[in-house]
């Protein structure tokens, strides 16, 4: 019955045409989509390297990046002095938005001030062109993320300005990971007192980013802290993670009722027409029915058709998923794209492969039902 | 059980809110083996009431109906389509062929509807529409579409169609209807050669010229009169 269902589906090439976009756009809808939330988690679980192995102290109900958070100078010295804390490792730091400082992509350079010679409690795995420490360098030294660097064009060894202040960039990281830039990426690390008079907050920071000592874990240094200080978070890669996931969930919520409501779109959308295609060939499957065809092939003849259709759509829009996706991300402001790259993940195009069999045999159910439920002497009656 | 179909006192009666109509009252009939019967009769005497029960397409309120050795009568819809598939062959006033398919396809295609043994694969039954389609006299509209012939071919194609599977009898429900003078005469001829050769015909016309050398039997009022 496959290759009758393929013979009818070449003869009818308009409604062919108008199922396969279809499906086409439903497939590229939710595939585009699901590739977003899919970057979207990578990016944000990214981040959570960031923190990994290390605690931020911070103002109770501060996330990451710590922007709404302010300790003073004091108090952190007092957690630095505490003996869960290794002082040699562990720093203030300062994080701030700066204004005016939207990249294309619509994040906004972040300010890390901390300690010089304790570069490595942020900066930690990243590799630098350049130097990756502070000390003994110009007050208005900086080292840059990936993000920062390409908004600023900015090389190792030249001074740039920056909202009227003038930096000495002395190293830039690598951009970390494959997916979208994380905040490290965004970041102009420099000490911080030229952090704290540039976001005109002296003797403030925001975070006290903390290596546990030798004689602690991470769990331990934490549960500890928080016992010394039960009005402060202690910010660990597991809190890190519950506030992204508490985040992402209402994303992946949403996303998921715009992917709910395409499918349900596509799959009335074709039903409709494959009824219409069941009202036309009623006087076929009369016929069939008439010369001895099974209810059982009826049904088959129907539901191949619409998987047809649905498989042929379904694969174009896969096919159109990547382009579409960097098109976004041009318009978006992104630079780089290789547009003859293709990738989609492999979760996505499992879920996008689930769902065109799930379209192509719901969408043929109902029809192929009613194709059955007619009568063939009624059928050959039919004109 | 004399006669290759035999049916004894057939009723078909339907119901219309409270009223009851009776398409058929209590008819008997007997078709030989090999012989061609040619049903007549007005509209509404009951000719395509009676062809569908001969044709499995339906069954009698009342009485016995048997193809064969078989009751059809007390058969359910899946055993009707195993008759139907096994042991009719029809032929259709309007022809009713699968327009997507090559003509070489719609005779193929009452083979796919055999089940288990007598289903032959796809080379052997290839090779039998091609035979079928040789004996109707169209090996060369073997590949065009129903579309691209005429009248006449097309009917050719649905006895092709018809002859396909080797059945107990060929049902035509007005072969002719739609054809032309010269196309009438070359299916009747046609029908008459099939017959020739052995296979029973049971054809229902409205066209005295196309009932010669042919049992009649005349229906009226849901009974046959001769």
């Amino acid at each position: 019955m496959l290759d009758i269902a393929f013979k009818d589906f070449k003869a009818k090439k308009s409604r062919a045409l108008m199922c396969i976009i279809g499906v086409m756009v439903c497939v590229l809808l939710i595939g585009t989509v699901n590739n977003v939330l899919y970057e979207m988690e990578n990016g944000l679980k990214g981040d959570l390297g960031t923190v990994n192995g290390k605690l931020y102290f911070e103002k109770n109900g501060t996330g990451f990046p710590p922007y709404g958070s302010i300790l003073n100078e004091e108090l952190g010295d007092e957690v630095l002095n505490q003996s869960q804390v290794n002082r040699e490792k562990s720093t203030k730091a300062l994080f701030s938005a700066l204004e005016g400082t939207q990249t294309d992509s619509g994040f906004s350079i972040i300010i890390v001030g901390l300690t010089p010679g304790k570069e490595q409690a942020f900066i930690q795995n990243a590799t630098v062109n350049g130097k990756s420490s502070l000390v003994g360098e110009a007050d208005n030294a900086i080292i840059m993320g990936s993000e920062a660097a390409i908004k600023y064009n900015a090389t190792v060894g030249e001074t740039i300005t920056v909202n009227d202040n003038q930096y000495k960039v002395i190293g830039i990281m690598n951009k970390q990971g494959t997916g979208w830039p994380l905040s490290i990426d965004y970041s102009m690390v420099m000490a911080l007192n030229k952090a704290q008079n540039i976001s005109s907050m002296p003797n403030l920071t925001s975070t006290v980013i903390i290596i546990p000592s030798s004689s602690y874990t991470i769990q331990s240094a934490e549960t500890s802290l928080q016992d010394t200080y039960p009005k402060y978070s202690i910010l660990s890669e597991q809190d890190a993670e519950k506030t992204i996931d508490k985040n992402l969930s209402q994303i992946r919520i949403f996303m998921n009722m715009i992917n709910a409501f395409i499918f349900i779109v596509s799959i009335v959308f074709i039903m409709n027409v494959m009824m219409m295609t069941v009202k036309e060939k009623t006087k076929e499957i009369g016929t069939m029915r008439a010369i001895g065809t099974r209810k059982r092939s009826i049904m088959k003849l129907i539901i191949y058709e619409s998987l047809i259709m649905s498989v042929i759509g379904g694969i174009i829009g896969i096919i159109l998923i990547s382009p579409v996706y960097n098109l976004m991300g041009l318009l978006m402001g992104y630079t780089g794209i290789d547009f003859l790259s293709f990738y989609i993940p492999p979760l996505v195009l499992v879920q996008l492969l689930v769902i065109i069999f799930v379209i192509g045999t719901f969408s043929g159910l109902l029809p192929a039902y009613l194709a059955n439920r007619i009568s063939p002497i009624e059928a050959l009656r039919y004109e | 059980m004399d006669g290759l179909v035999k049916g004894v006192g057939l009723w078909k009666t339907y119901k219309l809110d409270v009223t009851e109509v009776h398409a058929l009252r209590g008819l008997d009939i007997t078709v030989d083996q090999g012989e061609f019967v040619a049903i007549m009769g007005p509209s509404g005497s009951g000719k395509s009431t009676l062809l569908n029960m001969i044709g499995c397409l339906d069954t009698p309120t009342k009485g016995e109906l048997y193809i064969g050795d078989e009751k059809t009568s007390d058969m359910s819809d899946k055993e009707l389509t195993r008759m139907r598939a096994e042991e009719i062959g029809f032929i259709f006033q309007t022809f009713n062929l699968l327009p997507a398919l090559s003509v070489r396809d719609n005779v193929e295609f009452p083979m796919r509807n055999l089940s288990g043994k007598l289903k032959p694969n796809k080379t052997n039954r290839v090779k039998r529409a091609e035979e079928v389609l040789e004996l109707v006299g169209l090996t060369d509209r073997m590949n065009y579409l129903p579309a691209k012939l005429s009248g006449g071919e097309r009917q050719r194609v649905a006895i092709a169609r018809a002859l396909v599977n080797k059945p107990k009898f060929i049902l035509a429900d007005e072969p002719t209807g739609n054809l032309d003078t010269e196309a009438t005469e070359n299916i009747i001829k046609l029908l008459h050669e099939v017959n020739a050769e052995g296979n029973t015909v049971i054809m229902v016309t409205h066209d005295k010229d196309t009932t010669h050398d042919t049992r009649i039997l005349r229906i009226r009022d849901g009974v046959i009169q001769n």
